[in-house]
Formats: C-alpha cells, structure tokens, sequence
C-alpha cells in the first residue's frame, strides 16, 4: 500500500486567474481562515532546552536502564513514497542498533539469548501464528504454481519450435530421398537397366521417413494390409472370380505342385532336379529386383 | 491562504532552526542531562557504554504510563492502544475518557495511578486520531498526529516476541540534531523504555522499537531479532535479522507544550496541515468546476446585456 497520506498537500490557487484568486480570498476571509495567517510560527529554543532539562535522566543513567542507541549516521530515505525503499531504510537502522546493543551485551556479559526451551507468553497467540504461516504457505505456492505455470508456457512454445524444425527436416530428407532416386533411375536407364543391384542407394531401405501421425492417405494407401491380400486372393476383388476356382483340364493335368520327395507324403515320384525348376520359375526376377521394380514406379 | 500562512511560519522556523548543528551548540551549558549525556557517550563511541551498563547507580528507571482514549475511539485506533498496551509492560490502563477538552483531568487521573507519564488517544469526527504523550504532572508534553497505521494483527507482519521482554530502542542520528526533536526523543524514549525491574519484565532481548525521521515525520517500527541457532557469538551477530512485528506508525508532531496536556507551546509545527484542511481543500478542489460554471454564466449574462443588438432601420422594411 502506497502511503496517500504522507503526499497530502494545500492546493495550489496560484494557478486561477486574478478575479477569481480575490473571490476565494474573500471567501476565506469569510470564513475566518485568513485570520490564522497572523498566527506566528513558535520555536521557542530555550523552553525546549528547559523542557529537556526538567525531564531529562541524569547523566549517570546505566545503559541498561533505558537500553537507548542513538546510530551514528541518520537514517536517509530517498523517497519517502516508495514503500520498499523506506522500509529498507528503517530496517537498516534497527539492525545497526540491534547488532550494537548484542556487542554490549556480550561485552557485559549479560545474558540476552533466549534458550530455546524456555516458553512463554508471546505477544501473538498460537492461533494468530498459525493463520500468518498459513497466508506464507498460500504465498509460497501461489508463487510456485505461477512459476509452474510460466514454466509451461516456455515449453509449449519450444515444442512448437521443435516440431515445425522436425517437419522441415522430414521435407527436406525426402526430397533428398527423391533427387538420389531419380539420378539412380538415369543412370540405370543409361546403361540399360542390366546395372548390378549394389549401386542402389541402400540409405534409402533403411531410413525411409517415418509415417506422419495421421497422415494415412500417402503412406498406406498404396500398400493394402498382407490379411487384405489374402483375402482379395480368396473372396475376390476386381473383376470376374466365378470361374478362376474351378479345375479346368490343364490344371488337372498339371501336376507341378506335386512334390513326392517331402517327407510324410506318400505316393510321389522323387526326381531329382526338380522339374518344376525349369525355365518359367528361372524368369521370376530376385526379390530386391522385384521390389525395386514395384518402387521404382 | 493556508498555504500562505505556513509559508510564513517556516520561514521563522528556519531561521531559528536553521542551523541544526549551531543549536545544539548553544544549548544551555549548565545542562548535564540525559540528552547531553547521551550525544557525548555517542561520540565516545559504543565500547565506553558496553564497560559501564552494569556500574552501580542510584538511578531506576521507575516509569508507569497511563495509556488511555477519549470517548469516540473506533475499532482500528482500539486496536493500535491494545498493541500498544501489549508491547509496553509498565502500562496502567483506564477507562475511555469522557471529554476531549479537558484533557488536564488526565494529569489527575495519572497521579491517582501512579503514573509518571500518559500516553492520550484522542479521537475527532471518528477519523483522525491525535496521540498525545505527555509527562505528568508537569509536561512537557506533545501532540501528534497519527498516520499510516498498521496494527499487530496484519498477517503480513510476520514476526513475534516474548510479552513483556524489554526492547532497545533504536533512533535515528537526526534526532540529537534539533532541540525539538531532541525533547521528542526524550519523550518517546521514557515512555517506551521498559524498567528494568518492572515485575512483568522477562529477562531476554528480542525486539528492538525503532524511531526514525523521515519527510518531517517520526516514523516507529517494531522489529523481531532473529538470531540463527549457531552457539559461536561471532556468527550469531552476522547473521541477525529482523521480522516485523508491529504496529506500525508515523506520527507527525503538532505541537509541543511545556505543561502536561497544555501551557505554552514550545514548538508548533510548520509543515502540519491539517486533516481538516485538506478534506476541506480536497472538497473545495472538486467544487471548482461547478462555480467556474456560475461564474462563466453570470458573466455570460453581464455580457448580452451589455452588447444585446439595437433595433436596425431596416428592420420593418419588409414588413406587410
């Protein structure tokens, strides 16, 4: 709280104009203000100095009688408005005095230290404490929680930094990922697509970007789900299935599947070789050509 | 003007105090007071005062003080006295005093109690409260006006003290630098001293009174001396601190009088305008506006009648 009463002042009049400067005198006079003005100011030094004397202890006042100190500088306020300033100023003072009458306490060797096991009265109740560590503890955490509270401010703020600098790094990779793709392709073009697997840029299998949260319709819309397959495979998806199950008479015929040397089946003839090894599976590509291929796209 | 008037009066104040210095100089030379004493201990410096607080006098401290309100004290300014009360164990007590005018009764009823000096709460209009201290029977005494009031049972005042441990009390150095405040010292200082021997006294120091002065004013604060629980005397002394206690207040000086509750004023205070006065002028300030109106109407008024338009030769010419 800000100290209202000490910056109280008389107004000034000066500021009115002359005529109505008269009117508001005569209304003072009127009203019998004017007539303080003849009222002379007092400072009457002697009285002050007898008054002194009448009251005054004897010289031979004992320091500890009174337990008055006087410090050696005066207290300076520099603005008497500005409470935390004041306050400061007066503390400094009581701690001057205080640290003072220890060293002459301690000097005399006078007792001044209360033990800690000594109770008594105070001049506030329990209770009265009670309710002011209760209004510190309210402070404290009100204190801590605004903390608590700035505290997330900044982090969400980070993190939103964090994130956006995330997405541009996944932006720019992929692009990366795009250009090295393309000049691969070129190249593979150039020498007419006989070129060996291993220049393949490998990075790109192992750290292919991440798919965003949420983002489905770029990273699993191409690829359907293996069950999705299967089941494509089984119930029929795209075009005319009734038919396509049904044995025709080459496929009766056809007894490539039939593998007579795996144990626990009977009844195979067991050739070696493998006729079903011939020159239609040889043509199926390598699976990292197979991929490639399907990637590539 | 009011202004006018406490103009004038500072100006004699100063000139008779103007020299701070040069008025303690020529105080009278037979005094060997108190005060005198005091101002020469200070320049002897602390250690002298340390070797001699145990010597043997003839001297006690025998103050009683009766504390007591006028009739019309409201709840903040009781509570101030309970404070007041509280902290100053050689307290008599009495009941409200029914007149505020003749405050010499309570030169009366001090010597009945026993009491060497009174401490007055008087209360005008239910607002402003005027504390006088006075010693009695013979003065002098003071008046103050009091502000800035903060009592004991403010939670933020955190700390706390024995009942009834006696204080140091702490002054400023500006204090011995003026005679008027040298007998307000003296003053305050009697009367908030606690005897040594008084039968409620506890033996401990825990709190210092503090009177400072500030914008004119004397400021009093009331500190806890917090000593960390280190058994080394070095230590204890560094880290000393200080919590508030309370109350808190500033008391501006009016007047000072060489009786008690009355005689001749010794001092009168320039700076002191009263509450009175500045409600007033506060009133007057925001009754400006409405008279500035008055004034500019009637004006207004004075003004048509002397410059209304004469009838002009052509005014009928159009006329049937």
């Amino acid at each position: 709280m800000k100290t209202k009463e000490t910056t109280m002042l008389v107004s000034n009049a000066d500021s009115e104009e002359d005529d109505s400067d008269d009117e508001f005198e005569a209304e003072l006079a009127a009203s019998g203000l004017m007539d303080q003005e003849e009222r002379e100011a007092i400072y009457n030094v002697d009285g002050l100095h007898e008054g002194l004397e009448q009251i005054g202890w004897d010289e031979s006042v004992i320091w500890e009688e009174g337990r008055i100190i006087t410090n050696e500088t005066p207290t300076q306020v520099s603005d008497i408005n500005d409470d935390l300033s004041r306050e400061l100023a007066f503390y400094n003072q009581a701690l001057t005095s205080a640290r003072e009458a220890c060293n002459l306490f301690t000097k005399a060797k006078v007792p001044f230290r209360r033990p800690d096991d000594y109770y008594a009265e105070m001049v506030k109740s329990d209770q009265h404490m009670g309710k002011v560590r209760e209004r510190l503890l309210v402070q404290q955490k009100q204190i801590e929680e605004s903390e608590q509270r700035r505290k997330q401010r900044e982090a969400k703020r980070y993190g939103k930094q964090v994130q956006a600098e995330v997405l541009k790094e996944r932006k720019k990779s992929k692009k990366d990922m795009e250009e090295k793709l393309t000049k691969w392709r070129k190249e593979r073009n150039k020498t007419g697509g006989t070129g060996d697997e291993d220049d393949f840029p490998m990075e790109m299998m192992q750290d292919k970007p991440q798919a965003v949260k949420g983002d489905r319709s770029r990273s699993g819309g191409n690829k359907a789900s293996k069950k999705r397959e299967a089941k494509n495979s089984k119930f029929g998806f795209g075009g005319r299935k009734k038919l396509a199950k049904q044995n025709t008479a080459g496929s009766s015929a056809d007894v490539d599947g039939f593998r007579p040397s795996r144990p626990g089946v009977k009844g195979g003839i067991s050739k070696k070789g493998g006729g079903g090894k011939g020159g239609a599976a040889s043509k199926r590509p390598g699976k990292a050509r197979r991929q490639q291929a399907r990637g590539g796209k | 003007m009011g202004k006018a008037k406490r103009k004038n009066k500072q100006a004699v104040a100063t000139e008779v105090s103007g020299d701070p210095s040069g008025n303690t100089s020529d105080r009278p030379a037979k005094r060997t007071k108190a005060a005198d004493g005091e101002a020469k201990s200070a320049e002897a410096g602390p250690s002298d005062r340390g070797t001699s607080i145990v010597e043997k006098t003839t001297f006690r401290n025998k103050e009683k003080v009766l504390i007591l309100a006028t009739r019309g004290i409201t709840h903040r300014y009781r509570h101030l006295m309970g404070d007041l009360k509280q902290i100053l164990p050689h307290h008599k007590s009495e009941p409200k005093l029914d007149t505020k005018d003749d405050r010499g009764v309570v030169n009366e009823v001090a010597e009945l109690q026993n009491c060497t000096s009174a401490v007055l709460f008087e209360v005008r209009k239910h607002t402003d409260l005027y504390m006088w201290l006075a010693k009695t029977p013979a003065g002098p005494s003071v008046k103050f006006h009091v502000v800035n009031i903060h009592t004991m049972a403010e939670l933020k005042l955190s700390g706390n003290h024995l009942l009834g441990s006696r204080p140091v009390l702490s002054f400023d150095a500006t204090f011995d630098k003026q005679p008027h405040l040298q007998v307000l010292k003296e003053l305050l200082s009697q009367i908030f001293a606690t005897p040594k021997t008084h039968r409620k006294v506890k033996p401990f120091f825990d709190h210092v009174f503090s009177f400072s002065v500030a914008d004119t004013r004397i400021w009093f604060r009331n500190y806890q001396v917090v000593l960390p629980s280190d058994k080394a005397g070095k230590q204890q002394l560094d880290g000393m601190t200080l919590v508030e206690v309370g109350p808190r207040m500033c008391l501006n000086p009016i007047r000072i009088f060489a009786g008690g509750f009355g005689g001749a004023v010794l001092y009168d205070n320039p700076h002191y305008v009263s509450p009175n006065q500045i409600r007033s002028d506060e009133k007057r300030e925001a009754g400006k506006e409405y008279k500035q109106k008055v004034r500019k109407k009637k004006e207004r008024k004075i003004h048509q009648d002397k410059f209304h338009m004469q009838p002009g030769l052509l005014d009928d010419a159009f006329d049937e």
